[in-house]
């Protein structure tokens, strides 16, 4: 049977396989590994799972009515767990359980208790009595003279939000929109099911004139993940269609141009498979990287097919020796620790292995040749190659040294997303994106007792204008050790009350009902954060205290922050951290930064070695490597001059530069004579010209993952091809 | 007087008074805890928009702007409304007043089902509240011939109020 049959056959399995086994992920985790809260760490938990959506409409009849359509087609969604498009009324069961442990949630002061204390609040609960909402809390007020549940209402509806309502619909601020505050349950997150969702909702408000905004973590991952998949998608269907006519023109056979082409596919389909089976699941930044190595598995088919039969055999381990030693310069990534990183190495490593061996296998039953490029001719002589190899060399790392840093974010936001973010910081009080405290320690309690403790000094914050606002939950649950106030006793309290009663000319015999409900309101117990998850509505202030890293934490949210410096002066205490997120998430890519660069040094130096032990001596190896750092200074140059400092995937990238580096090294370098370094120079034209195609194509990506990616290399590979066809003296000629 | 022939006639009754923006109403409010009721005023009207109205002058000025699910209340001074929503069990007095102050009555039967009878000062139309266990136990439009006097209510509290229609302060 025909080799290139046999190949189709082992890569429809393959495929098949990937198909039914392959769980594709794309969480942030696994790039800054865990961390302490600061950076969003994850789309699991209740924060992550609030999305808001903007109607915008002029009309605001109309956008009230799509609002409520939303609604109504959102109520019936597997994936949300409630929709709040306007004020809601607490349950019933919300405000008896608030009634029945209002001396726990809202203790009394004992001026609260004191008869005229309680006067004046029997006072306030008469005219209450007047008011339209009368009907409903009047009673309330009137049962309870210490004023406890009536500072509890009005706590709660200050921690709600200050927007006004339309039709029952919240509006906007700026009188721009209509929105719904939409909760996703706790599934785990799904992006292909959050993109459904979000198209469902964009369609009801698919109205002339009409804009819908969804704002919100999962939706946000979700359509990165869908842009990038697209744009990946794009890249690789360009780049597979200029690579096709290009082979379809340089190699002359369609069996030959199979036999690339199965070597990628089955270089690709192996790699996912092992990543798959090493991790249980496999990374999106991982699967990214299969540009990359279809970059590099190109070259091996095309090495073998541009040597003649003859020399077929020496390219053959060349081609092997190339691949074992790019490998391992990519598995220096596996020392980042960082399971997206991690995978990358084992990735690459894998695909490389699976392309070396099936384009010797594969190639041995072509017997065309590429067509022939007269590559030799760019050979060129390079005096004093050496010394300037080593002159660039450094003045790359010179450049990374002075002129380098960590990269503000790991990678832009798409331009939509930051623009609706900007909306909706004009239609909505958003709490700070840059700026949260953190509040943590070893139990839930301690938590809310270090809240309690800095809760005076916020206060202070907001009344000298330093602070807009905050919100945690302390505010509304205070520590078990403050819930349990030392309350009069029945006899004490029913002195006062009465007293207070005859005092207020109201009914003296009302006092049983004052005793009965004040003995039970002392009897109830101390409320935790267990309890409040029993209720819908107050289940969200209880799930922002969450157990994470051996931790209990809160972040608290805090609003318009005028001085920073000043204010984190003022509540920074042991358990009580300010952070800057912004500061910490250039920290993180600053570590980050270091360990991939960390790698990709490693990996070079290790494939430098490897070459010295199993190829052709060790002053060969050390000029191959030597040309790898010049042609990485030099990319590393233009870089950092015209785009900046270097990002985590440009570094990732210059990996691919020095696998590629290496192979170009080994073909030119170690020719024999000048037979063999004319075919390597045509073998390695042919190279560096489909590879530049194809990440060519990747550098005019939208995305700008894909688009650093692609610049990094095809200027790393235009170094290098430069560098390694710059000769010091002709095969075969002496010193 | 003698009774209407329905309810449906019963509620085409108008109160007294019915003023050129609105209806005065004069509340009183009745509660175990109060030896004498507590007694507020003021008028009703409806806004442009369809919005009730219930401009509360005494015991304390008090603007309720009473929407479909949406009660926003300011006193007179203040600028920045306090947005309250509509408890559900408070929602068919409020139905009751809004369609009295309209004018149209007749929507009071187009939700609830209503019972004509006879009462001390003429008739009553007694709105049937389901098996609801809210605040409202009992809820009544008073009349006598074709004069509508007042929207009575008994709450599960104890307490008990009386909004007379076309009386202020």
């Amino acid at each position: 049977m025909n080799r290139n049959v046999i190949a189709m056959l082992v890569l429809s399995a393959l495929a098949g396989l990937s198909l039914w086994a392959v769980e594709l992920r794309a969480d942030a985790q696994s790039i800054f590994g865990r961390g302490t809260g600061g950076v969003p760490e994850t789309l699991e938990n209740a924060e992550a799972r609030q999305l808001v959506i903007a109607v915008v409409s002029p009309d605001r009849d109309e956008r009230t009515a799509l609002a409520h359509a939303m609604a109504s087609m959102l109520a019936e969604e597997r994936l949300v767990a409630a929709v709040n498009l306007g004020p809601e009324m607490p349950a019933r069961g919300t405000i008896d359980f608030l009634w029945h442990h209002r001396f726990r949630l809202a203790p009394p002061a004992p001026e609260d208790l004191s008869v005229e204390g309680m006067v004046a609040q029997l006072h306030s609960a008469r005219t209450a009595l007047a008011s339209v909402t009368g009907v409903g809390f009047g009673d309330y007020l009137l049962r309870d003279p210490t004023g406890s549940f009536a500072r509890l209402i009005d706590g709660l509806a200050t921690a709600n939000t200050s927007l006004q309502s339309h039709d029952g619909v919240w509006q906007a601020q700026d009188g721009s929109a209509a929105l719904l505050f939409v909760s996703f349950t706790t599934e785990p997150f799904d992006a292909s099911a959050v993109i459904a969702l979000a198209d469902s909702i964009r369609q009801v408000g698919a109205v002339d004139g009409v804009e819908t905004i969804l704002l919100g973590p999962r939706v946000a991952a979700a359509e990165i993940n869908a842009a990038m998949t697209r744009s990946s998608l794009w890249v690789s269907l360009a780049a597979l269609g200029l690579l096709i006519l290009w082979f379809s023109w340089a190699l002359r056979s369609l069996r030959a141009l199979a036999t690339v082409m199965l070597t990628i596919a089955l270089s690709l389909a192996a790699a996912t498979l092992v990543v798959q089976a090493v991790f249980g699941w496999v990374h999106v930044i991982a699967l990214g990287f299969g540009g990359a190595l279809m970059g590099l598995a190109v070259d091996y088919p095309l090495h073998l097919m541009s040597h003649g039969r003859q020399m077929r055999r020496e390219a053959g381990r060349l081609v092997m020796l190339g691949a074992a030693t790019t490998a391992i310069a990519f598995l220096a990534a596996v020392s980042s620790g960082l399971q997206a990183f991690v995978q990358v190495g084992v990735f690459v490593a894998s695909g490389l292995g699976t392309a070396a061996a099936a384009s010797r296998w594969l190639v041995g039953g072509v017997a065309e040749t590429p067509r022939v490029i007269r590559c030799e001719r760019l050979l060129w002589r390079f005096p004093a190659k050496p010394m300037i190899e080593i002159a660039m060399a450094v003045a790359g790392l010179a450049t990374v040294y002075f002129f380098s840093g960590p990269s503000p974010q790991l990678f832009a936001l798409p331009s939509g997303l930051t623009s609706d973010i900007a909306a909706m910081r004009q239609m909505v009080s958003l709490p700070s994106g840059q700026y949260h405290l953190r509040v943590q320690g070893a139990t839930a309690e301690e938590v809310l007792a270090l809240q309690a403790e800095i809760a005076p000094d916020l206060d202070a914050a907001v009344a000298t204008g330093l602070l807009g606002r905050y919100s945690m939950l302390g505010t509304f649950l205070p520590p078990a050790s403050q819930q349990l106030t030392e309350l009069p006793e029945a006899e004490v309290f029913a002195e006062r009350a009465a007293a207070a009663l005859s005092a207020s000319g109201m009914a003296v015999q009302f006092l049983d009902t004052l005793l009965d409900a004040y003995g039970e309101a002392v009897a109830a117990p101390v409320v935790t954060p267990e309890m409040l998850q029993d209720h819908a509505d107050l289940a969200p202030f209880a799930e922002r205290v969450r157990f994470a890293g051996g931790h209990w934490r809160e972040t608290v949210r805090l609003w318009e922050i005028q001085d920073p410096e000043r204010l984190a002066a003022a509540i920074e205490r042991p358990g009580v951290e300010f952070i800057d997120v912004s500061s910490e998430i250039a920290d993180r890519l600053g570590s980050l930064q270091r360990h991939v660069l960390l790698g990709l040094g490693i990996g070079a130096a290790v494939a430098i070695a490897v070459l010295a032990l199993a190829g052709d001596g060790t002053r060969r190896a050390l000029a191959i490597g030597r040309s790898i750092a010049a042609s990485l200074g030099l990319t590393v140059v233009i870089l950092i001059l015209v785009g900046g400092p270097l990002s985590v995937f440009e570094i990732l990238a210059l990996t691919l530069v020095v696998g590629i580096g290496i192979d170009y090294g080994i073909f030119i370098g170690f020719a024999r004579d000048a037979e063999t370094q004319k075919a390597a120079a045509r073998s390695v034209g042919l190279c560096a010209i489909s590879t530049m195609m194809a990440f060519g194509v990747m550098a005019q990506a939208p995305f700008q993952v894909l688009s650093e990616i692609g610049t990094a290399v095809s200027l790393g590979i235009g170094a290098t091809l430069v560098i390694s066809f710059g000769r010091t003296r002709d095969p075969g000629e002496t010193r | 007087m003698p009774m209407p022939a329905n309810a449906t006639a019963a509620l085409d009754a108008r109160p007294p008074g019915v003023l050129r923006f609105g209806i005065a109403y004069r509340e009183q409010i009745f509660h175990p805890a109060l030896i004498q009721p507590v007694t507020a005023a003021g008028t009703f009207r409806i806004a442009d928009d369809g919005t009730l109205i219930r401009a509360q002058e005494y015991p304390e000025p008090e603007i309720a702007e009473i929407g479909r699910d949406t009660i926003r209340l300011r006193d007179d001074l203040e600028e920045e409304a306090n947005l309250v929503p509509i408890p559900e069990d408070i929602e068919p007095m409020l139905a009751t007043v809004r369609a009295l102050v309209v004018g149209e009555p007749g929507r009071i039967l187009e939700t609830y089902s209503v019972a004509l009878l006879p009462h001390e000062e003429g008739w009553q139309v007694v709105v049937d509240l389901g098996n609801a266990t809210g605040a409202l136990t009992h809820l009544a439009v008073i009349g006598c011939g074709e004069t509508l006097s007042a929207v009575e209510l008994d709450l599960s509290d104890g307490g008990r109020r009386r909004i007379d229609l076309g009386r202020g302060s």
